[in-house]
């Protein structure tokens, strides 16, 4: 474990991020300082869009900082924390790196090295050197073999030999222990493998830093342990972690532990960290929620109210013993497991779940999009698994308004022709009046002026509305939501969640999916997911709810 | 570890690019198809010309070829001997040429030329032996033959040959034999009938000879030895004789050499052409490649790779797309390289001297595959591989584009059009670099495949109107004038007939102040009324009836009189009679390469200085039908009624058969354009397949939505198909545009280095209907295969490329 008498390896002085993309300038980094030492691992916790990533992208000097110094200090002995690191591997591990600092700049090996006003290629051959980075989304080169992905660094960095390279990488795949995969290539194994990849390949070059943005976003909570587990397994050997996370169930693990807020790092008092270790948050009453009433209905927009009173009658989705599993070269998956579920028209549920637990896949199995293994699926009482692909498409345009994370508006059409789009492609309504009902949408959504403007041209939740209009178009029972508000601020989330709830209170089924337990408090049934199961159903209004169908 | 590790040899990047090369063999396939198409015409076309040039004039050159051809009075091997001492001159050979008629039992007669030699091993323009025997015996015959003329006699076969006193004969094929001296561009052209002279007895004609063929001594292609020896040999024939023409010829210059360069010299630059467009799909194809792989490049700089690494990685990618390309190329160039040049060479009867691998045609393919995929693609490659990583990881995608720009501009009428279509019109629009390279590549390669079409209705046209000179539907030539009044009266019996025209010629010089001729001159004397000509005069007018000493000169007299100008007189002399001075009134578009000038003159002046008032020997006939079946039922019906009626005809021709043997060497290069047309019209295709795919391959999350919104299969194909269509539609408007600039040059250049005359150009609508219907199912092609795969795609595959 690292104390304040060890090394600094980076260090930060008054780091300010200024972003000035949107309409006003965005402060991500707001005069951050930090001391990263050796043999620490150091875990920063904070939000989405807290600055997290930022903070790891000025250490990587990916980014270049408004204001602002980033030194990295070398190793005053360049083989000062080699071999016994890893003492299983021996010293062929970590051969001395002949060019190590030579090339930058003819500085001392003892200077500190400014990497905040570094030219990029410098940057890239200090990167390859000193640092060892991995994301959450792995960023494997899907054609090579595992063992080559761990071979690229050094034949970067000039350090490449065929033998000695080789074996390095395929001693460093068997310490995160995946070695019997090593000549597979990405695409054949799994998430929590791909990340002990990157992993090998971060430790390659026997970087001083090893840097982590979410290493564990994509993985299940098991694979996660692992990963930490491996973690923690360098620290021990000596190696510095500096991993950033969202989840704070990582906070014991940490050998430091500090949270950043709006751009500003802190070191968060004990009581508070206990508190964050806690992984769902408890649901508030939903009745603690108002409802946001939706202003006069536009001429067109007509809700099939008689129809979904008469739909009541037939549950809107029933799932039975679903089950879902991947299979590839490497390993079966099973995403779902017999899942058992009915859910009736005119309620917002959300189904909730860590990364990786099988959400999405469930969400995709009442699409459509996605075929399950085992089991039965009944949207409105009609087996859609009986259809082909192509029907599938046609129905779904007509029952099923999906809402995805990334928007997805068709970034060549207006939103108005986006909104049109879909009663297009299913034939609904008569082609005369399909501007005027993609206007009224518009309108309802808040996007009236901006109707004739392109994706492009408005913001992030702007174009989630456009494409909750969308989702209406066609009119459909069901609207089917995967993490809407995942790439939306705050006020845009609420604005998107207030929508939801509104068109729940004019009898449509709204189904969301999301990893952020806060917006289970404004919905009127939670399914919380684990590991392809559904551990809890949480309907504290559920009697309530179902009687209370209104139509508009 | 205690297994042994088996080295990597190939490192870690270098095995990414093989690996970005092998595993999209898509891409791989279109790139390299590309740069072979290119790659493989220049060989093709510098291959075929090096040999040619190399060859043709070696085997020219060992045939012996005379120097000077004169035309004269009957002579015998006396004059022979006199003239093989006449200073400067090497060899010298006396022939007897006749024009006949044969046929094997009761086909169509054919015209031929009858050489009686009086010794088959004689040293001037040898024959190459095809097949069977080269040296006839008594009664026997052995004929030339190559791509222009071919009589489809073989040996073996029983000809009955008709000779010009009207004697009819039979001959035994026994040989088929190559003269290269013959194959040159004739209205008339017709192929050789070899015999003895003692064949020539048997068949009663006198044995004399009225051709003489001379090599020089020394140079026999320097122009000015050639041109001092043949006045030497004029001088001395004339002491004794006329000599009613004489031709010069450089031993090295085979008769067509220049049309068969100048062929491959259009075809090179179609070459050229291709290799430019082959390398926009290259662009295309890399700028693709880079926005795909942004996000790789990114984490590779992450790892430690600096810009210049990741540059050569790609430039490394197009080296080995040219390579592969190349490894095609070479041997398919060299072979169909040398396939060109033997159907040349057979077209023109000359001989390869055998298979061989040109150095300066490997020369130049390698540059071309190495330099213009590396220079097309470096931008692209170079401004990817400096992408700031935190762009390249940051969530850019390609396909993304920002809010401002041309085609966002949405009128109100839009409304009208149904979404799915306007998303498939703004989709075409989108990629705006990548749409104007593929309309380039595809616009080009229409207007040439359009203009190929244009540029042989121009010239088919221009045939026509030289042909006219030279024939009527049907031709009928007796063996000696005839009153016309009386023929007319006689073929206007035969059914078919509508008109009749006797036409009379002269043979002439023109003189010049010194009383030396400056070149022969044909004097076609038509009747007034001739409803025949249809000339365009360039200058002056037609004649005035009863005219005298008037006469309209063909352009080619501008060789000779530059400055000739309408009202200037000249000296013409005809044969046995004294100079005149004639005055030119018009002048008419001809081809220089037909030789010496032609004229026309009033029918009854020319009659009566012939002294045949009122008679003609050559008949042009009007049929009433004008399809080449009923011309040459026509034609048989005359053969049979003429003979009977005892008019000594000589020969009957239609004139569809006349226009088919003067138009061969058209076609062929016709057909030649119309191959490089065909690959031209493959790499535009290339270039839309690779467009549609990339456009398709980026916009798969795109396709995912529409389907997840419910766009069913048909949708998302119809959506891709019209797209690739709109393409499509609009570089066929911009090929007919640019069809007619390339038509000019295109018959620029035919009609300089060919027909040293400018052609007109023709407009013909095939050209652009075919390309439309091309065009429409290549776009539909192009874009089936990347349709169905986005069809096919499920969303949850499309949605995994978040």
């Amino acid at each position: 474990m690292a104390n304040s008498n060890q090394r600094v390896i980076i260090q930060l002085q008054n780091v300010v991020k200024t972003y000035f993309t949107g309409e006003l300038p965005f402060t991500a980094l707001d005069h951050v300082n930090l001391d990263i030492r050796q043999g620490e691992f150091l875990g920063i916790t904070g939000r989405s869009g807290a600055g997290k990533t930022t903070l790891l992208n000025m250490i990587s000097g990916v980014s270049k900082a408004t204001e602002g110094e980033i030194f990295f200090h070398g190793a005053v002995n360049p083989n000062e924390n080699k071999p016994a690191v890893l003492p299983k591997a021996g010293t062929s591990l970590f051969p001395p790196w002949p060019f190590r600092h030579d090339r930058l700049d003819n500085q001392s090996p003892n200077a500190p090295i400014p990497i905040h006003n570094m030219k990029e290629d410098k940057l890239a051959l200090w990167r390859g050197e000193n640092l060892g980075i991995v994301y959450q989304s792995f960023e494997l080169m899907p054609t090579l073999s595992l063992v080559e992905n761990v071979m690229l660094p050094p034949d970067f960095s000039g350090g490449y030999h065929p033998i000695i390279s080789k074996q390095r990488a395929l001693e460093l795949l068997e310490l995160v222990e995946i070695a019997e995969h090593a000549y597979k290539i990405p695409a054949h194994i799994s998430g929590g493998q791909k990340q002990r990849v990157a992993i090998a390949r971060a430790l390659v070059n026997d970087p001083q830093l090893i840097i982590a943005d979410e290493p564990t976003g994509n993985l299940d909570s098991a694979t996660a342990d692992i990963i930490l587990g491996i973690f923690e397994k360098l620290v021990d050997q000596g190696k510095t972690i500096t991993m950033v996370t969202h989840d704070q169930g990582f906070v014991p693990r940490f050998s430091r532990h500090l949270q950043i807020v709006d751009g500003a790092l802190s070191n968060p008092a004990a009581e508070d960290s206990a508190l964050a270790k806690r992984p769902v948050t408890p649901l508030a009453p939903v009745s603690e929620h108002k409802r946001i009433p939706l202003g006069p209905v536009p001429g067109p927009l007509k809700i099939q109210a008689a129809s979904i009173i008469h739909l009541q009658e037939t549950p809107a989705i029933v799932l039975r013993n679903v089950e879902k599993v991947y299979e590839n070269a490497a390993e079966k998956f099973v995403a779902l497991r017999s899942i058992n579920l009915q859910l009736n028209y005119g309620q917002f549920i959300s189904i909730v779940g860590k990364s990786g637990c099988g959400k999405s896949t469930l969400l995709n199995m009442i699409t459509g999009i996605d075929h399950p293994t085992a089991g039965e699926v009944l949207i409105g009482n009609k087996p859609i698994y009986q259809m082909s692909e192509s029907q599938r498409a046609l129905w779904r345009g007509q029952n099923i308004g999906v809402v995805f994370q990334f928007f997805q508006l068709l970034p060549t059409l207006t939103l108005l022709e986006n909104a049109m789009l879909p009663m297009d492609y299913c034939d609904i309504y008569p082609f005369s009046e399909r501007p005027e009902r993609a206007m009224a949408l518009l309108e309802m959504v808040g996007l009236a002026d901006q109707a004739r403007k392109r994706p492009a041209a408005v913001s992030s939740g702007q174009q989630q509305s456009a494409a909750i209009a969308r989702a209406l178009a066609t009119d459909p029972p069901l609207i089917l939501a995967d993490e809407p508000t995942g790439n939306l601020d705050s006020r845009a989330a609420d604005k998107i969640l207030t929508l939801f709830e509104n068109l729940a209170s004019r009898g449509k089924t709204v189904l969301i999916v999301t990893h952020d337990p806060s917006i289970t408090q404004r919905t009127d049934q939670t399914i919380i997911l684990s590991d392809g199961k559904i551990v809890d159903t949480i309907t504290p209004h559920a009697l309530q709810k179902a009687t209370t169908i209104r139509p508009a | 570890m205690n297994t042994t590790i088996k080295p990597n040899l190939l490192k870690p990047r270098w095995r990414k690019v093989f690996l970005d090369l092998w595993n999209d063999k898509t891409r791989t396939g279109l790139v390299v198809a590309s740069i072979t198409a290119g790659v493989f015409a220049i060989g093709m076309i510098i291959s075929a010309f090096v040999i040619l040039q190399e060859d043709i004039s070696h085997s020219y050159a060992a045939v012996n070829p005379p120097n000077i051809e004169v035309w004269t009075d009957p002579f015998d091997k006396d004059l022979v001997r006199v003239i093989e001492k006449t200073p400067g001159v090497d060899e010298v050979e006396g022939r007897r040429l006749e024009d006949i008629r044969a046929r094997r039992s009761d086909e169509d007669w054919q015209n031929l030329v009858l050489v009686g030699l009086s010794d088959f091993a004689g040293p001037i323009s040898l024959r190459r032996p095809l097949e069977g025997e080269s040296v006839p015996g008594k009664d026997e015959v052995v004929l030339s033959e190559d791509r222009l003329h071919s009589t489809g006699f073989h040996p073996g076969d029983k000809i009955e040959v008709e000779l010009p006193d009207g004697s009819s004969h039979t001959l035994t094929v026994v040989g088929l034999v190559a003269d290269q001296t013959i194959s040159k561009p004739d209205p008339n052209g017709t192929g050789l009938a070899f015999v003895t002279m003692k064949t020539l007895g048997s068949l009663g004609q006198a044995s004399y000879f009225n051709r003489l063929y001379a090599t020089v001594e020394g140079d026999g292609n320097d122009p000015e030895i050639i041109s001092e020896v043949a006045d030497r040999v004029q001088d001395k024939i004339e002491q004794s004789r006329n000599v009613y023409r004489l031709e010069e010829h450089q031993s090295d210059q085979h008769p067509m050499a220049d049309i068969v360069f100048a062929v491959l010299g259009v075809l090179g630059a179609l070459g050229g052409l291709i290799t430019i467009l082959g390398s926009s799909l290259i662009i295309n194809t890399f700028n693709a490649l880079m926005a795909q792989q942004l996000r790789q490049i990114g984490v590779m700089k992450l790892i430690g790779a600096r810009s210049v690494q990741i540059l050569g990685m790609y430039l490394t990618l197009i080296l080995a797309y040219g390579l592969i390309a190349l490894i095609l190329a070479l041997p398919l160039g060299a072979i169909v390289g040398y396939g060109l040049a033997w159907f040349i060479a057979y077209w023109v009867g000359a001989v390869l001297q055998g298979f061989r691998i040109i150095p300066l045609a490997v020369t130049v393919q390698i540059l071309v595959a190495i330099l213009i995929p590396l220079g097309a693609g470096f931008f692209p490659v170079n401004s990817g591989a400096k992408t700031s990583v935190l762009r390249a990881i940051s969530d850019y995608r390609p396909g993304r584009q920002s809010a401002r720009g041309l085609f966002h501009y949405t009128p109100r009428w839009v409304k009208a059009i149904p979404r799915p279509l306007l998303l498939s019109f703004r989709n075409t629009f989108r990629k705006r670099g990548r749409l104007l390279l593929t309309l380039f590549t595809l616009t080009v390669a229409g207007a040439v495949f359009i203009a190929v079409f244009n540029v042989r209705d121009s010239v088919e046209n221009l045939a026509d109107q030289l042909l006219q000179h030279f024939m009527g539907d049907v031709t009928v030539d007796l063996r000696q004038p005839y009153r016309v009044r009386k023929i007319e009266q006689a073929l206007l019996e035969i059914p078919g007939v509508e008109g009749v025209e006797g036409w009379t010629a002269a043979a002439a010089e023109v003189w010049d102040e010194n009383d030396d001729p400056v070149t022969n001159l044909s004097i076609i004397a038509p009747p007034q009324d001739t409803q025949l000509l249809d000339m365009n005069l360039t200058a002056g007018r037609w004649l005035l009836p009863n005219e005298e000493k008037a006469i309209v000169m063909s352009d080619s007299i501008y060789q000779d009189y530059p400055d000739l100008k309408i009202g200037d007189s000249l000296r013409i002399k005809l044969l046995d009679q004294h100079v005149e001075e004639w005055q030119v009134v018009g002048i008419f578009p001809f081809l220089t390469l037909f030789g010496d000038p032609i004229a026309y003159a009033n029918f009854e002046f020319i009659a009566a200085k012939e002294h045949q008032y009122d008679q003609a020997a050559s008949y042009r006939i009007i049929t009433e039908a004008h399809d080449a079946a009923s011309q040459q039922a026509l034609t048989r019906r005359i053969d049979d009624y003429l003979p009977d009626r005892n008019f000594m005809l000589k020969k009957v021709e239609s004139g569809h058969d006349l226009q088919q043997k003067a138009t061969v060497t058209i076609d062929v290069i016709i057909i030649f354009l119309l191959m490089m047309a065909i690959l031209t019209a493959f790499v535009g295709s290339l270039g839309l397949a690779g467009a549609m795919s990339i456009n398709v391959l980026e916009r798969t999350r795109e396709i995912g939505v529409m389907r997840a919104i419910g766009a069913v299969d048909k949708t998302v194909m119809r959506s891709v198909i019209i797209e690739a269509l709109v393409i499509g539609l609009i570089s066929w408007i911009l090929a007919i545009g640019l069809s007619f600039p390339v038509g000019f040059l295109l018959l620029r250049i035919i009609g300089e280095s060919l027909l040293d005359s400018p052609i007109a150009l023709n407009f013909t609508p095939l050209g652009i209907l075919l390309w439309l219907a091309i065009v429409i199912i290549l776009s539909v092609f192009a874009s089936i295969i990347p349709a169905r795969n986005a069809a096919r795609l499920t969303i949850n595959e499309v949605l995994a490329y978040e």
